[in-house]
């Protein structure tokens, strides 16, 4: 083990980025420790007393910045400075871009970027439909990332889009897949045949990568807004969608996303999907089947049966997967489980992924808590404790107000699951981890040391805690699928393949270990 | 050569008592330090100011600009800051940029009293902005380790846990000499461009500032080891500091104790801690928890009458 020290002279940082470059140096092959500060008298106090101050950091003043590294035998210390520099690099203030054209309006942009016809806008909800309303006017499509946006706005902004024969997806649309560029949240996916149209940000993500994962490929991933289906709304985005891809020749097979739709907008959707003219497979998530049947439509009962017969329906891909063994793989982990070990705690970063999981567990008759429940009784405040099978979404307000999306800022997720393990109650912790553009760079290695720290509590108490862990994503993502996999298996994190089989395996634990 | 026409930004708004002495500042100052939605600007003075870019929230010693954020126009750290009457010209090679003040609002980052709570106000408020804090916080500074935090965090913890009671220990006792042993223990402490124990240190501050405070002789040990020893932390965490030893904060700051003022209901200053919290990696988070104690610490000083 040695200790590399530099010092940047009179450099500044903000505390997010000090704090994202410290965890990326900690990431790194061959750090046992990574620290960046200020080189105040006190940081340098902290460092003398662990044995780590050498000459040059002793030097440092209080408007220069420290970088510690403890590097592991062996390692190539010249190499890993070099990888720290590039991370503090990426993270240079704004003085760096001064190459980079940035415009002070929407308007100016659409004057500036010759043949642009789509804006992606994330600003401040009281500014969001302005600013949209802008780009629609100016000609442009509109990703509208931003939510607390009034649903008398969303109602007149969709109207005047599609009026002028535009997309206006969103508010509150985190993805979408625009011929082959996945914006905000989505996956790099193979092209190909299949459209989808959703309300669901990571539902379409999960099944965007399950139709990649089964040899498929996507043409276009429209999303509408989590609101759009709603009986005020009408599902206006979504049945221009559904018409876009119906006229799209390059769409053979079209696959819809989203809650159960209000009935009088169900109504009118399915009308859309009989008129459509080539396969449509619903998956409107715990919706019935009886409606999408009569209008001709593919139902899907969860994510992975949408994906399925969205191939099957292709003619492309292998839509047939090894089946997995709930039932045999929940007995395994129950049987290592101490007496009173009864409950599932989910913690998610995806709302539909947590959504499937928690109906899942739902569907087998079991009382199930959450943030997102729609029964009132049953409803947990983001500072509540966790009661019997309790599943969170993280990216919910209650939870995101005020901070980053936990896609991209996982510390809530993180010191939640470290307090799960403490509650001996507890015999299993379900995790998603979602990859791609616009995500966390490395979701899985920002958790280990929470998911070491949650195996260390339960393990010195005698506990067996099976955690779980999916990750959304593909091979052609970075980090890809392969390498997070691996990551959480090296960890002691058992890995689903899809979210539909996290679904299955956390209900069989959920049943079996209640009765036990 | 027209290349070199400066381009014209206007302040929107800014600390008031700043737009006062702006026009009695005239020479040359320079840029301290450049980020993506605020520059840093030494005055002829001395005095570090920052030019912040539209929506960055209200601060003493800061002026809004008509930007939605400072990238691309090529600022640099150590490039001169030009102060004339009713303009700030930053001296960017080929095209500087001239920020004129005139028509700016006027913004006030003056307390307000507390003074006049009925007992056990402050108290209550405290154990609500502690709650908050510990619900919505980031841990990592004053609210203890992250989890699997290496050694060199848990040592910076256990150092602000222990300035942290040096200090409260202190203003109990009105010891002002370990009052100061408690301030060194915290100044300076924590990895951030605003150390975390600073932070906790601008929160206290801050309470013992305003009018009628019981801690009051918190104030000027606080200003004369900032005077004395500035080399013990940032410049701008220091500008900071002072700014809360003469009672003058940023907007979240304000915002909550306004509401403790005027004994507002949880569900608002339960919004404004978030908002707070909001602010930084750890900052918001550390600045809550040093006005929580000073709140806490004030109704213990003035006991239950």
């Amino acid at each position: 083990m040695s200790t590399t020290a530099v010092v940047r002279k009179n450099t500044y940082f903000d505390s997010v980025s000090l704090m994202s470059v410290s965890t990326k140096a900690n990431g790194l092959d061959g750090v046992e420790q990574a620290f960046t500060a200020m080189g105040t008298e006190m940081n340098k106090s902290v460092l003398e007393n662990l044995g780590l101050l050498t000459d040059e950091l002793r030097d440092a003043g209080n408007g220069d910045l420290m970088i510690v590294l403890v590097t592991a035998d062996g390692a190539d210390t010249d190499e890993l400075l070099a990888e720290v520099e590039e991370l503090l690099h990426r993270k240079a203030p704004a003085s760096a871009a001064a190459g980079t054209v940035t415009y002070r309006t929407l308007t100016g942009a659409a004057r500036g970027v010759g043949g642009a016809n789509l804006a992606v806008i994330a600003v401040n909800g009281a500014y969001a439909a302005r600013e949209a309303r802008k780009a629609l006017l100016s000609g442009l499509h509109v990703m509208l990332f931003s939510d607390n946006v009034s649903v008398e706005d969303e109602i007149a902004l969709k109207q005047l889009a599609h009026e002028k024969g535009l997309f206006m997806m969103g508010p509150d649309c985190g993805t979408a897949i625009v011929n082959n560029v996945a914006l905000c949240f989505g996956n790099k996916v193979r092209p190909g045949t299949v459209g989808i149209v959703a309300a669901s940000g990571t539902g379409s993500q999960e099944v965007s990568v399950r139709v990649h994962g089964l040899g498929g490929g996507v043409s276009q991933l429209i999303g509408t807004g989590g609101r759009d289906l709603s009986e005020e709304v009408g599902g206006i985005m979504m049945i221009d969608g559904i018409r876009a891809l119906a006229a799209d020749a390059a769409t053979d097979v079209i696959v819809l996303v989203s809650k159960p739709p209000a009935p009088s907008v169900e109504a009118r959707v399915l009308a859309e999907v009989a008129a459509a003219g080539k396969p449509v497979v619903v998956w409107f998530i715990g919706g019935s089947q009886e409606a999408v049947t009569a209008a001709g439509g593919h139902f899907a009962a969860d994510s992975l049966d949408a994906a399925r017969q969205a191939v099957r329906l292709a003619g492309v891909g292998q839509p047939d997967v090894e089946e997995f063994d709930a039932v045999a793989a929940a007995d395994a982990v129950v049987a290592r489980l101490a007496p009173g070990q009864a409950y599932v705690r989910g913690l998610f970063c995806g709302g539909t992924l947590c959504d499937e999981t928690m109906y899942a567990v739902r569907d087998a008759g079991t009382e199930v808590w959450s943030n997102i429940q729609k029964d009132p009784a049953h409803r947990l405040t983001a500072s509540a404790p966790s009661t019997g099978h309790t599943f969170l979404d993280f990216g919910d307000d209650d939870f995101t107000n005020g901070r980053p999306h936990p896609m991209i800022d996982p510390a809530l997720r993180l010191e939640r699951l470290v307090e799960e393990a403490r509650d001996p109650e507890v015999a299993a912790v379900v995790m998603d981890f979602v990859l791609g553009f616009g995500a966390h760079e490395d979701p899985v290695g920002v958790t280990l040391p929470a998911i070491a720290e949650a195996r260390r509590i339960a393990e010195e108490a005698g506990r067996h805690l099976e955690i779980i862990g999916y990750v959304l994503g593909t091979d052609l993502d970075t980090p890809s699928l392969a390498a997070q996999t691996a990551a959480l298996r090296a960890a002691g994190v058992t890995v689903t393949r899809s979210s539909t089989e996290t679904g299955s395996f956390a209900r069989e634990i959920a049943r079996k270990a209640t009765q036990a | 050569m027209r290349h070199c026409e400066p381009i014209g930004l206007r302040v929107e708004s800014g600390d008031a008592g700043l737009l006062r002495r702006l026009d009695a500042w005239r020479g040359e100052g320079r840029v301290h330090s450049v980020f993506t939605r605020v520059v840093n600007v030494l005055t002829p003075r001395g005095t570090l100011i920052a030019l912040a870019a539209r929506g960055a929230g209200h601060a003493p010693r800061t002026l809004a600009a008509d930007v939605t954020d400072w990238a691309g126009r090529g600022l640099l750290a150590g490039q001169a800051a030009v102060f004339a009457p009713g303009s700030i010209t930053l001296a960017v090679p080929g095209r500087p940029v001239r920020l004129t003040t005139a028509g700016a609002r006027g913004w006030s980052a003056a307390a307000p009293s507390v003074a006049g709570l009925r007992p056990g106000a402050r108290a209550t408020a405290a154990d609500l902005l502690d709650r908050c804090n510990a619900e919505h916080g980031v841990r990592g500074g004053m609210l203890g380790a992250t989890p699997g935090a290496g050694p060199m965090e848990a040592a910076i913890v256990r150092a602000l846990h222990h300035g942290r009671t040096l200090l409260l220990d202190a203003i109990r006792a009105g010891d002002a000499g370990l009052m100061r042993q408690g301030v060194l223990a915290l100044l300076g402490l924590g990895p951030g461009l605003t150390p975390a124990g600073d932070d906790f240190l601008t929160g206290l501050c801050l309470v013992a500032a305003l009018p009628g405070s019981a801690q009051a002789s918190l104030v000027p040990v606080v200003r004369d080891l900032a005077s004395a020893r500035p080399e013990r932390t940032t410049d701008l965490s220091l500008a900071t500091l002072l700014e809360a030893a003469d009672a003058r904060a940023r907007a979240e700051l304000l915002d909550i104790l306004r509401l403790v003022a005027h004994t507002a209901a949880p569900g608002e200053l339960h919004a404004a801690a978030r908002a707070l919290l909001a602010i930084g990696h750890t900052s918001g988070s550390d600045t809550l928890s040093g006005l929580a104690a000073g709140l806490r610490l004030e109704e213990e000083l003035r006991g239950p009458l």
